[in-house]
Order: C-alpha cells, then structure tokens, then sequence
C-alpha cells in the first residue's frame, strides 16, 4: 500500500511535466511541421492563415503551422535563449539591428538559392531594412509608409479649398490655427493638427526639418535640424496651452482607436499610416478624408516619409531551417505578396508595386503610399542594436519638451549626453566580444 | 526500513513538488541573477564576467538615481496613505451594524480585480477630458487637471489607485480587532473615554503588532510597484512615474542588460532587508505583543 502511493505521487508529477510536450494534429503526418510565430491578430493574421493554408495544399513534405503570439519579440528573445525557437517569425524592422546583433536571427545569405528572390525585384529602402551590416535577416511581408490624412469637410466648412492639403510645414501650421474652436472653458473642441496625435513616432519629426538621429557613425541628437525640430513640437504647447492640449489628446497614455481624433472628427489633420483606411471604414466610414505628402519645414523636402516593414525572420536555433527558407520563398511570390497587401491595406514591397492594378484595392490613395516609399526622403529608425533604449531617451525628452520642463536644447543635450555613452559603452563591448572570438 | 525513516521519505516526497518547484523556480533564479549581476550578459550570448562594474554604473546612472526618488517619494505618499484608510474602514467595518458583512464584503471587492484591469478602469477615470473625475469635479465648478498627463499629478493618481486594494489589509485589521477584549473598552467607557481616546489607547496599542506586519509587507510591495504605473502611465511623463522595478524590467527584457537588471534586483533586495531592519528597530518599543 505504501509503495503504491508513493508510485501515484511519482507517477502524477511525471504526469503533468509530460502534459507539456508538443503533440502535432493529425494532418501532418509524415510531413516537416514548421511552426511559424505571428505577431498579428484578427484580419491580418487571417490573410496570413490563408496563405499558409495554401502552401500546405500545395505540397505534402512541409506542414506551416501558424501561431498569433503578442509581444512576440520579448518572447522570441526567451524562445532563442531556451533554444526552443519557432522556425519562422514575423518582425518589425526596428527590431533587426538588435537581434542581429546578438546573434540571434539566422542570416539567409546561405539559404537564397532555396529561397530564390533577386535584390533587384525590391523597392531599395525595404530591401535595405531587412539586412544589418552586409547581411540578410529576413525578407518583407508588408510594407507601410505614413502620410498627412485631413478632413476635407472640416477644410470646406472653414473656407479652405478641401482638396488642397498645406504644401509646407508653415501653412499646415496656419490652416491647424484657424480650424482651432475653443470651448467656453478654455478647453478645445476642435484641433486643426497637434503633434502628439497619434504619439507613436515622436522620434520622426526631425526628419521634415532635414534633421536624423544618427548619421551612420556617430549619435546626432542634438543637430540643429532636431533642436528646430523640438522647437516647432515646444510651439503647439506654448501657443495652444500643454494643459488644455493634454486634456484633448488625453496625456501619453496608450492609443484607443475608438478614441481617435482624426475619425471622430475632431482633428483635422493627422499624421498616419497606410492603414489608416482600414480603421477609418470600420470605424467612420462617412468621413471624407484624403491624403498627402506630409509637409516639411519651408517646403524644402518633398516626399517625406517614415517607412517601415515587417518580413520574416529565421530565429537562430530553429530545427528546420530549409523548410522554413522554402515557405518564406512561397510567401515572397509576388502573387501571394499581393494577396497579403490587399488583405491588409498595404502594398507590395516589390518594384512593381507602381504597374500593379489598383482600381480594387480598398486603400483610394495607395499610389501615395507607394510613390513615397520610393521617396530619397523616405527614413527609417536608426539602424543600431541600442535604438530601443535612444527611442525611450528620445520620448523622454519629447515629453519634457511638451509639458515645457525643459527646453529643446537643454532636452536634446540630454539626449545626446546619455545616448553617446551608451554609444560608445556598446561600441566597447563589441571590441571586446569580437576579441573573445 | 524503519517507519520513521520510511515516513520521512514519504512526506517529502508528498511535498517534492513544491521542494522542486522552489529550488527551480525561486533559488536557482535568484542564485542565476546574483551571478548575472557581476556580468554583462544579454540572454543570447554567454556572460562575460565584469565583476562590480555593473553596480559601479549604477551610481552613475542618473536615471536610476531618478528612478529611486520617484520610487521614495510614492512610497511615503502611499504607505501612510494606505494605512490610515485601511485602518479607519476596518474601524468602522467593526462595528455593530445593520448589513455589517455586506458593507465588508464590499470593501473588500475591489481587492480581487487583476491589477491590470484595476489600472485600465482608473486610467479612464483619471481621464483629463471623459473621466468621471474630472467631471465630478466639474460639478463643483473645478477644472480638474490631466491627471495622468502631468508630472505633479501622476504620482497622486497611481497612489490614488493603490488604495483602491486595501481590502487585503482591511481584512487583516478586522481579524485583529476582533481580538482586542471587551472588558478593556468597557473599563475605558466606565472610565469615561470617549471613541478617539479608545482608539488612541486601547485599538492601537492592542494591534500594533498588525500594523506593522502592513508597514512592512506595505513598504515592500511600494519599492516593487510595478504593475499599475506600468499599465497607466509607462512611466510618464518625463519619467515622473518611471518606478524602480520599471527601469529593472526595461533594462532586463528591452534594452537586454540582464546583468545590469540583476544588480539592481539584488541592490533594492539590499535597501528591502535595510528598511526592513531599520523599521523593525524603530518600532521595536511602541508594538505590544501579548504574554503568551
């Protein structure tokens, strides 16, 4: 009786550590599963499902099966370090340099015959996101660019020709000012533009005053470029109140789209992305909206823009590398791209996103987004291993800077001080672990 | 086999599970970090052993030393606050009432809402334009501020938010006060004290040994404050709520110097035990702990 117990004990912990263990379903029998971590949800991971769906009906030796991961970088990096990866992995852009880095993506130079894509078929800046330093780490699924969206009834109703968004940062500054209504207490009821709508880029602004955070050597964020750059963000809260201002966009709080300015008609101008569209037809879809170039200081820039991609990755440690190669080949075929790019709103990373056809897609100013991720003013964040913690630096100051703490200079000298150790702790570092080596 | 020896091995057996799961999950962590905190490591490569450097860095850093300002300053807001009100409900939650266990059950609900979703439904309160607060405070002719939008204000509102879950400490005061004796406030009534003087002299003094087992675990959960500013704020603005353990989790899990986070998960360890220590010695005279 004694021992019997002691087997149940023994034999039920056992139990819930073999409860862990992966099982595969049935349909993949005799077939290499490849399991793919998604970092999107509803829609977009469903025109994802879709496409792998058809890769495994098309063949029977490799079976994708895809995963909706959130925080899926965090959980990457604990996957990578458990030597437990997915084999395939959907990553932002900003996250490459930082991975790379620490060695923690598989470089796909080697697996490019399988892969079998030509440089030469990308458009150059999303081709140039996807490699660190001479290398390859992944290839684009989706590719976004952002522009000034405006409410072109707000325009008519203030007098202002709707179909002539402001051509430079001046005017924009002019037109946000005249479409400004204040409420009898002081507070606003309606905005022309303010810039810390939708607050995800606060590091962007620089670029439309000819400004940059780094200049491929050295930390630059206290170039005059970015001090004016401060300057004209310090201006809104200076002339329209940091108070009254904070109360209308609510703090820094995280994004709602149901709270969004811009779609409720509250804001007439905004700066925003490629998938915009999507929210606004789910959301308003009665506003008459269009969209522009964003505009630069003085005019002087044209096409300015942030782009960004998400592409997949082969995280280092990943079991089947070449089935992985063979599927990320699949998904760069221009027709599966396009499926993708229609699914999403987007457009396809590929050069031929200009003669594509059009006349279906659900986004009307898409040959916008397009013609400006082509743009020699198209920008992208900092290609470097530290951006995560430059970026936290950078929204910092900004933030300072809004609520008049600080000025820009002062903010931005901050910015440079600290980063520039941090700079120069990780440029030692690198000697250092390349001396190990 | 003797049965004592036979019994030993079947006990622990019966709470290996628990045994396995400390060592894993608790010691060898902890051992890993203390370790981690001597090196520069970054998950994906193998540490590199630097010895005090990290926690050298550290009194240079001027956003740690930030950090632990804003920490001290939440912390002294929050602990007496939190104390005062959990006391004073437990207080009135004692006495002879009609509906005296629904009143404490409702005191004591919010205390079961996740964290995160304590956080979400504040964060919409203290909304500077839409939250219920504001408009409150409308109604008596005040224009409330952007209480999470600016740096004097967001500090308030998360300690503000804290005290929300006092219901745990509420119940630990009522269990205590329920052992305070009778004849004690019927010796003070005959006496002639009124309520204050028997809460002065009698309530206090009799459960003091209570309240500073809540000074000590309240002083520990503020130095690790985490969830709620997380959720609320992100450490704004201009970093005013930007907590200890925030720049911990950011440094450890964004920027991935775990060696770097180590040694300032073993530092606040360090100040813990220290104000731990140093209020147990300071309380030591005023806490009355009944003859056995």
């Amino acid at each position: 009786m004694k021992h019997i117990s002691i087997i149940l004990v023994l034999a039920l912990s056992l139990g819930i550590i073999a409860g862990c263990s992966k099982s595969a379903p049935d349909s993949t029998k005799g077939r290499v599963v490849v399991s793919y971590w998604e970092k999107w949800s509803g829609f977009e991971l469903e025109a994802v499902k879709n496409l792998a769906d058809k890769f495994n009906n098309s063949q029977d030796e490799i079976y994708v099966d895809v995963l909706s991961v959130s925080e899926i970088e965090r959980k990457l990096l604990i996957a990578i370090a458990g030597n437990d990866p997915p084999d395939i992995a959907n990553m932002q852009d900003s996250g490459i340099p930082q991975f790379a880095d620490k060695n923690a993506i598989e470089p796909l130079d080697d697996l490019m015959p399988i892969i079998n894509v030509k440089q030469e078929d990308y458009i150059d800046i999303y081709w140039k996101l996807c490699r660190y330093e001479n290398k390859l780490y992944g290839l684009p699924i989706a590719a976004t660019t952002i522009a000034l969206h405006w409410n072109k009834d707000i325009f008519k109703h203030a007098g202002l020709a709707p179909n002539t968004p402001p051509q430079t940062l001046e005017q924009l500054d002019d037109i946000a000012a005249r479409l400004m209504v204040k409420k009898d207490n002081g507070s606003y009821e309606m905005l022309g533009f303010v810039p810390t709508q939708p607050g995800w880029w606060n590091y962007a602004w620089v670029w439309w005053f000819g400004g940059d955070w780094y200049d491929g050597k050295n930390i630059t964020a206290n170039c005059p470029e970015n001090v004016a750059a401060f300057n004209w963000i310090q201006s809104y809260a200076q002339i329209y109140g940091a108070r009254a201002l904070q109360n209308f966009t609510s703090g820094f709080g995280a994004f709602s789209w149901s709270d969004d300015r811009f779609m409720s008609g509250k804001l007439a101008m905004v700066l925003q992305g490629i998938w915009m569209s999507r929210f606004i037809e789910k959301f308003s879809p009665q506003l008459n909206w269009s969209a522009a170039a964003f505009p630069s200081s003085g005019g002087k820039l044209k096409d300015v823009t942030m782009a960004e991609c998400n592409m997949l990755i082969v995280p280092k440690g990943a079991k089947h590398k070449k089935e992985a190669a063979k599927f990320i080949g699949f998904m760069q075929r221009p027709e599966n791209l396009e499926y993708l790019a229609m699914k999403h709103n987007k457009f396809v990373p590929l050069k031929i996103a200009d003669e594509m056809d059009y006349s279906q897609h659900p986004n009307k100013e898409i040959k916008l987004f397009i013609r400006l991720s082509q743009s020699p003013n198209a920008h992208s964040v900092p290609r470097i291993p530290i951006w995560q913690e430059y970026a936290h630096e950078i929204d910092n100051a900004f933030q300072s800077v809004w609520l008049q703490k600080k000025t820009p200079q002062q903010a931005l000298d901050e910015v440079q001080k600290r980063i520039e150790i941090k700079w120069q702790e990780y440029c030692d570092l690198k000697q250092r672990r390349l001396e190990r080596r | 086999m003797k049965k004592s020896t036979g019994n030993l091995l079947k006990g622990l057996i019966f709470i290996s599970p628990w045994i396995i799961g400390f060592l894993i999950f608790q010691v060898y962590p902890i051992y890993k970090s203390v370790y981690y905190s001597f090196c520069e490591y970054d998950v994906l490569n193998p540490p590199i052993f630097i010895g005090m450097d990290n926690y050298k860095n550290l009194f240079h850093d001027d956003i740690f030393l930030k950090s632990i300002v804003s920490t001290a300053i939440y912390t002294v807001m929050a602990i007496p606050l939190s104390m005062i009100v959990s006391l004073f409900f437990a207080i009135l939650l004692n006495q002879k009432i009609f509906g005296r266990g629904v009143f404490r059950t409702i005191y004591f609900l919010p205390s079961l809402v996740p964290m995160v979703a304590l956080a979400i439904l504040w964060k919409w309160m203290f909304n500077g334009e839409n939250g219920i607060l504001n408009y409150i405070l409308g109604l008596f002719g005040i224009s409330g501020p952007n209480w999470l939008g600016s740096t004097m204000w967001a500090t308030p509102s998360i300690v503000l938010t804290g005290i929300w879950g006092v219901g745990g400490s509420i119940v630990i005061y009522l269990a205590a006060l329920q052992d305070v004796p009778r004849s004690l406030y019927e010796a003070a009534e005959i006496d002639g004290a009124g309520w204050f003087l028997r809460v002065r002299h009698i309530t206090i003094p009799m459960i003091s040994p209570v309240i500073y087992f809540n000074l000590i675990l309240g002083i520990i959960g503020c130095l690790q404050v985490f969830a709620v500013p997380y959720i609320m704020t992100a450490g704004g603005p201009a970093r005013s709520t930007y907590y200890y353990t925030m720049y911990l989790f950011d440094n450890a899990f964004s920027f991935l110097k775990m060696g770097y986070a180590g040694a300032m998960a073993v530092l606040l360890f360090i100040i813990i035990v220290a104000i731990t220590i140093i209020t147990t010695k300071l309380t030591a005279s005023r806490i009355y702990y009944a003859e056995k």
